[in-house]
């Protein structure tokens, strides 16, 4: 049950967001060009700050 | 009175809804000219059932000749999906262990960072896990089309799955059955 089903928060989180990019992408197909850019920033600034910690890597 | 309850219409009705909303896996004008052709042909429920099914394993297929369908299921779900579950199962664990520590004993769980710094990094990890996980899914449904309903399977059962299959494997975590006989 464990293996299939989100039952811990990070799966949880993961599959949401996942599912809801997934819906968009369907529909939208393209991102536009100010969403992309705004997107690429915060993608990089959470990067930067998660892998500041050498716990992750 | 007292009879059997006469289920043809009602079953007729379900099936034809089930054949409505199977047809919305076409693209919007081909389930049109389907559901056009399903009226004018008069067909029984059984025949149009099978011919949408046909019709949609067919387009589904078709959906595989092309490369972007390839390149959302080896890309994304495969090699993204593998990076992906290793920090969803660290986010877990570090949760976890905060979370167990405070409730059982009421402290702050030790890792060398005070609890504030603690939480700031597990809320910044939620956050760009949420993002590269929306970002994926994007990419996904963006190439795949149709098809993402199976891409987005394999990608979640990768990003759930594959760690812990890595974890058994490597010998670093071990699954024991409880055996009721114990108790």
């Amino acid at each position: 049950m464990a293996a299939t089903l989100p039952l811990n928060p990070a799966t949880f989180l993961f599959s949401l967001s996942a599912l809801w990019g997934a819906f968009m992408g369907v529909r939208r197909r393209v991102l536009p060009l100010r969403a992309a850019y705004v997107l690429a920033s915060a993608i990089t600034i959470f990067t930067i700050l998660v892998t500041w910690d050498e716990r992750l890597v | 009175m007292g009879g059997e309850p006469n289920r043809g219409p009602m079953m007729t009705r379900v099936c034809w809804r089930l054949v409505d909303i199977l047809s919305r896996m076409l693209d919007a004008d081909e389930r049109q000219a389907v559901r056009g052709d399903l009226a004018e042909s008069g067909e029984c429920i059984g025949r149009a059932l099978r011919d949408v099914l046909g019709l949609i394993g067919r387009r589904q297929i078709g959906l595989w000749t092309e490369w972007q369908a390839w390149l959302a299921v080896l890309g994304v779900a495969c090699l993204t999906g593998l990076p992906l579950s290793r920090i969803a199962f660290r986010l877990n664990v570090d949760l976890g262990q905060q979370l167990m520590a405070y409730y059982t004993y009421g402290v702050h769980f030790g890792t060398l960072l005070t609890p504030q710094q603690d939480m700031a990094w597990l809320l910044c990890l939620a956050i760009a896990l949420l993002l590269w996980s929306w970002t994926c899914g994007f990419v996904l449904g963006s190439l795949s089309g149709r098809a993402v309903w199976l891409t987005w399977s394999v990608f979640y059962l990768m990003v759930l799955d594959s760690a812990l299959v890595r974890f058994i494997l490597s010998g670093n975590m071990i699954l024991v059955t409880r055996n009721l006989c114990d108790f």
